[in-house]
């Protein structure tokens, strides 16, 4: 049954390069990640919930966020003293109704977060699932 | 009837076993292991073919036993390629579904949801969920600030 | 007004006649703000300028075509966002703070090493104001301070009363009578000025640093037969001090702990005291 989730999940993401960057650092020293199929954040049901944080290969996982960059229907980016800090892509939809987004966040060396998210919530709910009030 | 179909699939059995075991897999209907299922569409079959062949057979006794033997052994082989297809069926006809309807009614379960950290797996949901919002904290740090940027 | 509100608003009022295939640059001025959009064959891109008063930086910049629309906000660590505050590296002081503040014989010394004839005591505070400026770009590290004002009870024991003798020396005398409670009591303003270390977004922290305190109100005073008397308004106190200060702590809630690097009292007129002090402490 997991296999089948997995083999959905894997179909799903066969066009993105973050997929890649899970699959090679994911099990690797000084990174965490985390696979959520069918989960709820703040509120809002995600299909498929997928981070990394790492603490290394910045500039590795940079090269694939910037092939699915090209490919992005949306791109939004906060750029601070000319370097991309962090951000989100809104990949094209591969099933109906359901969009794909990869958030991301640039640490200080080669530290850093990647979250992939699938679900039905808009631009605009991505938008408030991020926020957090402090 | 376990003990007969045993001999039977053996080709040990005699033709009165044989007639037996068919009348009784006629008579008990649905009352039996899913196993035998197949078995009993077999006799079934079975029964329309033999009788064709039991009319030709019984006016010579040793024709009889002739034609039982030839086709106890064609049985034999016959049985065991009709079960493997019925298996084969039930595994590609039957499991998808019953795996589709059971992931389609697990909104909320925790199937393959995990944490890998530093290398070691774990299933433990309170460190899997801690583990996503801090990610999720990560990403969020200051998008209230940064795209407020063009809100007035 | 966003973004796409600024698209729509030229949209309706320029007319479609020049939305030409020649690059057309629009430019809206809105207060401190120039928006500057320009169409190119299927392309529109948009910047947004910003005067601070001395010059203009690009805040913004976006790109808006058919296979893709990209949106890029510009800023810089060290301007603060004006609109909300400093608000990307928050300082993690107390609103109140509570805790034993005791009077020890040396500096830097442990908690156990009271001065003698002195008992526990206390302390409480609050914050007035804090200041924050990041050091990294994850916003992990910085360096804090604050204002803030505090009050401390240092008890003696048995029948000691500090007391400052005609000639100006301060020193604890024992009391003939039943003297019920004999302390002294100051009030201080305090600046600590402190490196901060943040994760999980601010809510578990450390930090460490110096503090400079301001001195002031300060009273001997003691209680007998149910009144209380004051002894005397001069113990010789140092009215600047400066400590040692270190916090730890998780969202709300931390423990604090600071060790007075200079004496309490002028030692030439007066008993040797160093301040030690370690509480509790909430941020509301």
């Amino acid at each position: 049954m997991a296999m089948l989730l997995s083999a959905s999940t894997v179909l799903a993401q066969a066009d993105l390069q973050v997929g890649r960057v899970f699959d090679l650092y994911g099990h690797s020293k000084g990174c965490k990640m985390v696979e959520l199929h069918h989960s709820s954040f703040r509120g809002y049901e995600l299909d498929v919930y997928k981070s990394l944080i790492y603490r290394q290969y910045g500039n590795a996982i940079e090269n694939y966020l910037k092939t699915d960059r090209k490919n992005a229907r949306k791109v939004r980016e906060i750029v601070e003293d000319g370097v991309i800090t962090s951000g989100y892509y809104m990949m094209k939809q591969t099933r109906q109704g359901i969009n794909r987004y990869i958030l991301f966040r640039n640490g200080s060396g080669q530290s850093g977060t990647v979250v992939y998210i699938e679900g039905a919530l808009s631009p605009d709910e991505l938008m408030k699932l991020c926020t957090v009030n402090k | 009837m376990e003990l007969l179909l045993d001999r039977y699939l053996d080709g040990n059995t005699t033709y009165n076993e044989e007639r037996l075991l068919h009348s009784l897999f006629r008579k008990v209907g649905n009352d039996i292991p899913e196993e035998w299922h197949a078995y009993r569409a077999l006799f079934a079959f079975e029964d329309e073919e033999t009788g064709e062949t039991m009319d030709k057979g019984t006016s010579d006794e040793s024709g009889a036993k002739i034609i039982q033997m030839k086709s106890n052994r064609k049985r034999k082989g016959w049985i065991r390629v009709a079960v493997a297809c019925a298996a084969a069926v039930l595994i590609i006809g039957i499991v998808p579904f019953v795996t589709d309807h059971h992931s389609a009614t697990t909104s909320n379960a925790n199937i393959g949801n995990y944490a890998v950290i530093d290398g070691h797996r774990t299933t433990d949901s309170a460190t899997v969920k801690q583990q996503a919002m801090e990610a999720l904290n990560a990403v969020s740090a200051h998008h209230d600030e940064d795209f407020a940027a063009m809100t007035e | 007004m966003n973004m796409k509100k600024y698209l729509l608003l030229l949209a309706a009022v320029i007319p479609a006649t020049l939305w030409a295939a020649e690059p057309v640059d629009t430019i809206i001025t809105k207060t401190n703000k120039k928006v500057i959009v320009t169409d190119t064959a299927g392309t529109t891109k948009v910047k947004v300028l910003e005067n601070d008063g001395k010059e203009e930086k690009m805040t913004f910049e976006g790109h808006y075509s058919d296979q893709q629309d990209v949106e890029q906000y510009f800023f810089s660590p060290f301007i603060p966002n004006k609109k909300k505050g400093n608000r990307y590296f928050e300082a993690s002081y107390p609103s109140v703070f509570l805790g034993f503040n005791n009077l020890e014989s040396h500096c830097l010394s442990s908690m156990n090493d009271l001065a003698p004839n002195v008992s526990s005591s206390s302390e409480w505070g609050i914050t007035i104001t804090t200041f924050s400026f990041p050091l990294d770009k994850m916003k992990d590290f910085g360096i804090t301070a604050a204002a803030q004002i505090k009050n401390v009870h240092n008890y003696f024991s048995g029948n000691h009363i500090l007391t400052t003798d005609d000639n100006g020396q301060t020193y604890l005398k024992e009391d003939t009578r039943d003297i019920q409670k004999s302390y002294l009591s100051y009030w201080a303003f305090k600046v600590p000025v402190m490196l901060e270390g943040q994760r999980m977004i601010g809510k578990l922290f450390m930090s460490i640093g110096f503090s400079l305190e301001l001195r002031s109100g300060e009273h001997s005073r003691y209680k007998t037969d149910g009144h209380k008397h004051t002894e005397t308004t001069d113990v010789n106190l140092n009215h600047v001090g400066l400590n040692v200060e270190s916090y730890i702590g998780y969202d709300g809630f931390m423990i604090y702990c600071n060790c007075g690097l200079t004496p309490l009292l002028n030692t030439h007129n007066a008993p040797k005291y160093y301040t030690g002090s370690i509480g509790v402490a909430f941020k509301l």
